[in-house]
């Protein structure tokens, strides 16, 4: 017995040691001062390729550059292309590509390089996530669905190594948004062949941005560095060094520890953290809010009853107290929706939105000339949404005031994501009442908000709202060139929703970002993206001290 | 003996197999695709090209088979379908050291502050030191490893900065203080009420009363026939609660962002990832039989009266 007590001693003494040497390791990662390194947290990309996403626009736009920038600002810019021409009818686009452009192995981008990136999107073999934002060039449905199996027939040409052009199918006044997309990034072909499915891996992978991937450990931390053979844009207003993404199971909700531990330099806020934040003075003055350009919706099925009447759905929109509901509720973390649209596109009509007024009364008096005053007779009506927390918030809110207003009582049917999206699926064809989305615009343009809810032919209709003027006028808007036409044309239409309410928002999308003081560079971009960090300074501008 | 194990190691063929096929069948039956992480509808040539791809077009059975046989024969679980280029079995292979090593420190907490608060508290029962221990324990036993790491998160390192917030620098660094103690208080608690017990079951033993006869000090009676007694069942226990702490590290890993199997197991099971989700469920059953077999087998040699024929 003696020897098996010393036994379990020795082996205690092995395991105490191994917790004394533990604390005697560092605490930080390492670092040169010398450097300017910027840490940020992010998740874990499911992938760096530009043909199946799953990656923050921060690290893709990092390692790769597009021809153009849609991003930062209301106009789009020049990046890779330092010039392009449109051709009178809105079709031909032909980009002329800076000169001496390099891949980060040193090898020079060429205007093939974007042509064979943007056919590899459209292969069928490649799979592509974002295929149907290529649908708009010439042939490229033809040739993604193997109808055409020529590449030459595909409306992308080279005729020289600075020259890119690329036919439509017909005007698509929205496309160079497109081209500013992370879809339309280029990469080595070449190289993708090479090392097959390890060409993300850093040590392999090469791309054109300003920085390049040298270190990845996987669900850890991500490094980028300075790309040596970047002569672009940029090139000399690089001020940080090496970028650390601190890689997190779920960077928007777990992030404020770190941040507050002094071990990322920026981080978001969920909704839950921030009054704490706003009443803690150390923090109070690093909470940037940025809007972003999408709604939280309920979409109603307009082909089933109730709400195939539009009284009832204008009831219940009308009942809707959106300022209790983004103040309040959701601790204004949100801008309470005035209109169908954000505030960045073209179509937000604030001025034409009748059912986006908070009037208990007219709405108590609509249900009631819909045939169920005071909420009687009102058939069963159930609203499913993600069982995730601010949808929960936000139907419980809504449940209490449709109750008190109308008198009547909803059914909440939350729903895990993924059985939502099975859910939602099979509503292509059976009826519901009504359900809670999200619609954000991947690119800056007001076709994000009606021809890609509401267009009968669209993969996302939902509403089964089918007015013909309506589509008429989106499908005609969707093709105008002049912007101010265009811009008038969604004007009228979001007026006929905002009216109609098949699909009502609820509050525009926001991220609250906490940001050091240091941290000066970024930009709210106009679109989905929320905020991006600039590494580098915009050119023309000092860097200051 | 050597018949015994024999038998119980062929066992564990026909378990892994049922577990697989369960696992398979459910996963399959779960509503979800793999191809719904995507953010927005898939156009259907592109859903019907990865399914082509990844053998989901297949009947089901088909799948099963192929999928079965490429197990068997190669040991080959597949590539993730959402980390494209990620094979499961490498990543595991990366991964599982992980999770153990914060097991096996996690065991090697409780175990020493364990058995410590245990004899603490067998000392003297019903005083004032044991009702002490006795609290520590029932909050030990009673607070899920991720409250725990949350709040030791928000005061070690928020409040007072002394440690990193989550990450992983290998097994030798001040970042598994926090998972290590999160994951061990749980066992820590229950291994401190095993002691406490079953050293004062060993106590009223008669060999107690005869080493005490010899003559012994107290103090050499506790440390050479009391304490050896009393920590065979503690140490079968702990067998079953290394399991626990290394399959049961989900939540800590995913909080601390640790990149061990847990958290991409929960990554796994959110995104329909099949193939991750049959890796990491076979190699969780098979630790749990084989942990099961060693601790059946250390009561052997722990106890001489207990026999396997």
């Amino acid at each position: 017995m003696k020897n098996t007590l010393s036994r379990y001693s020795a082996l205690m003494l092995v395991v105490l040691f191994s917790l004394v040497l533990m604390t005697l390791a560092p605490a930080s990662f390492a670092q040169d001062d010398d450097l300017v390194v910027f840490r940020q947290p992010a998740n874990e990309p499911d992938s760096l390729d530009p043909a199946q996403g799953g990656f923050g626009y921060q690290e893709m736009f990092s390692l790769y550059e597009p021809l153009v920038d849609a991003y930062s600002s209301a106009e789009v810019t020049p990046l890779a292309a330092e010039s392009w021409e449109v051709s009178d009818d809105g079709t031909v686009y032909t980009f002329t590509l800076r000169e001496g452009l390099q891949w980060s192995d040193g090898e020079p981008v060429t205007a093939e390089d974007y042509r064979q990136s943007f056919l590899r999107q459209l292969n069928p073999a490649t799979a592509s996530y974002s295929v149907e934002e290529f649908y708009p060039i010439l042939n490229g449905q033809a040739f993604s669905t193997g109808e055409i199996t020529d590449p030459e027939l595909v409306g992308l040409s080279a005729p020289d190594d600075l020259t890119l052009i690329i036919e439509l199918v017909e005007p698509t006044p929205f496309f160079l948004s497109y081209l500013g997309n992370s879809n339309y990034l280029p990469v080595r072909v070449d190289l993708i062949e090479e090392y097959g499915d390890q060409w993300m891996e850093a040590g392999n992978h090469v791309g054109n941005g300003p920085y390049m991937l040298t270190q990845w450990d996987h669900d850890q931390l991500m490094v980028f560095e300075k790309n040596p053979f970047y002569t672009g844009i940029w090139q000399d207003n690089r001020f940080v060094d090496r970028i650390e993404f601190v890689l997190m199971a779920d960077a928007w909700n777990q992030a404020v520890p770190a941040f507050e531990a002094g071990e990322v330099d920026a981080a978001i806020a969920p909704a839950s953290e921030l009054p704490r934040l706003l009443d803690d003075p150390e923090y109070a003055d690093m909470i940037n809010p940025v809007p972003i350009a999408g709604s939280v919706i309920l979409i109603m099925d307009t082909d089933n009853a109730p709400t195939d009447n539009v009284l009832v759905r204008q009831a219940l929109s009308l009942a809707i107290d959106r300022e209790v509901l983004a103040n309040s509720v959701l601790r204004g973390a949100f801008a309470p929706a005035v209109s169908l649209s954000p505030p960045q596109l073209a179509s937000h009509n604030p001025d034409e939105a009748f059912g986006y007024q908070y009037d208990p009364e007219l709405a108590a008096s609509l249900l009631a000339e819909a045939g169920y005053p005071g909420g009687e007779g009102f058939p069963e009506f159930e609203v499913t949404y993600w069982s995730v927390d601010r949808a929960q918030l936000v139907m419980q809110a809504l449940q209490a005031m449709w109750s008190s207003t109308l008198g009547i009582d909803v059914i909440l049917n939350p729903l895990e994501p993924g059985a939502m999206r099975d859910w939602r699926i099979s509503r292509n064809e059976q009826s519901y009442n009504m359900q809670y989305g999200l619609n954000w615009a991947g690119i800056q343009d007001a076709s994000q908000f009606h021809n890609a809810l509401f267009d009968p032919d669209n993969s996302l209709k939902r509403s089964r709202f089918d007015d013909a003027d309506y589509v008429e006028l989106i499908r005609t808007a969707l093709v105008e060139i002049d912007p101010v036409a265009r811009a008038e044309m969604y004007q009228q239409a979001e007026a006929i929703i905002n009216e109609q309410v098949p699909i009502i928002s609820l509050f525009y999308e926001g991220q609250t970002w906490l940001t050091r003081p240091y941290v000066e560079n970024f930009v709210e971009t106009t679109t989905s993206v929320g905020l991006i960090f600039r590494y580098a300074q915009p050119p023309g501008l000092q860097i200051n001290e | 003996m050597t018949g015994y194990v024999v038998r119980r190691v062929l066992l564990i063929i026909p378990t892994l197999l049922a577990v697989f096929t369960i696992t398979f069948f459910l996963m399959h039956a779960t509503p979800g695709s793999p191809w719904d992480e995507t953010g927005r509808p898939l156009p259907i040539n592109v859903v019907e090209t990865l399914n082509e791809k990844y053998g989901l077009d297949k009947p089901i059975w088909e799948q099963y088979g192929i999928f079965l046989w490429g197990i068997v024969t190669q040991g080959d679980l597949g590539e993730s379908y959402i980390r494209q280029g990620q094979n499961v079995r490498d990543v595991l292979i990366d991964r599982f050291p992980v999770s153990l090593q914060l097991g096996l420190y996690a065991m090697g907490f409780a175990l020493i502050f364990g058995i410590i608060l245990g004899v603490i508290g067998s000392i003297k029962p019903n005083s004032l030191l044991d009702n002490f221990t006795t609290f520590l324990s029932v909050i030990g036993i009673s607070t899920p490893n991720y409250v725990a790491a949350t709040l030791m998160v928000i005061l070690f390192a928020v409040w007072l900065n002394w440690l990193p917030t989550g990450g992983w620098d290998g097994a030798l660094s001040n970042r598994v203080i926090i998972p290590v103690i999160a994951l061990g208080l749980g066992p820590m608690a229950i291994i401190a009420r095993y002691t406490r017990s079953s050293v004062l079951e060993s106590l009223s033993q008669e060999y107690v009363r005869t080493a005490r006869s010899k003559g012994l000090s107290e103090r050499r009676v506790f440390i050479s026939h009391v304490l050896p007694n009393a920590l065979i069942s503690v140490i079968t226990v702990a067998g079953i609660g290394l399991v626990d702490v290394v399959t049961g590290s989900f939540f800590v890993e995913s909080i601390l962002n640790i990149p061990g199997i847990g958290r991409y197991f929960v990554t796994s099971v959110t995104a329909r990832d099949y193939p991750v989700i049959i890796g990491t469920t076979l190699l969780y059953a098979t630790l749990v039989i084989i942990m099961n077999l060693v601790i059946d087998l250390a009561y052997t040699v722990l106890d001489p009266r207990i026999r396997y024929n």
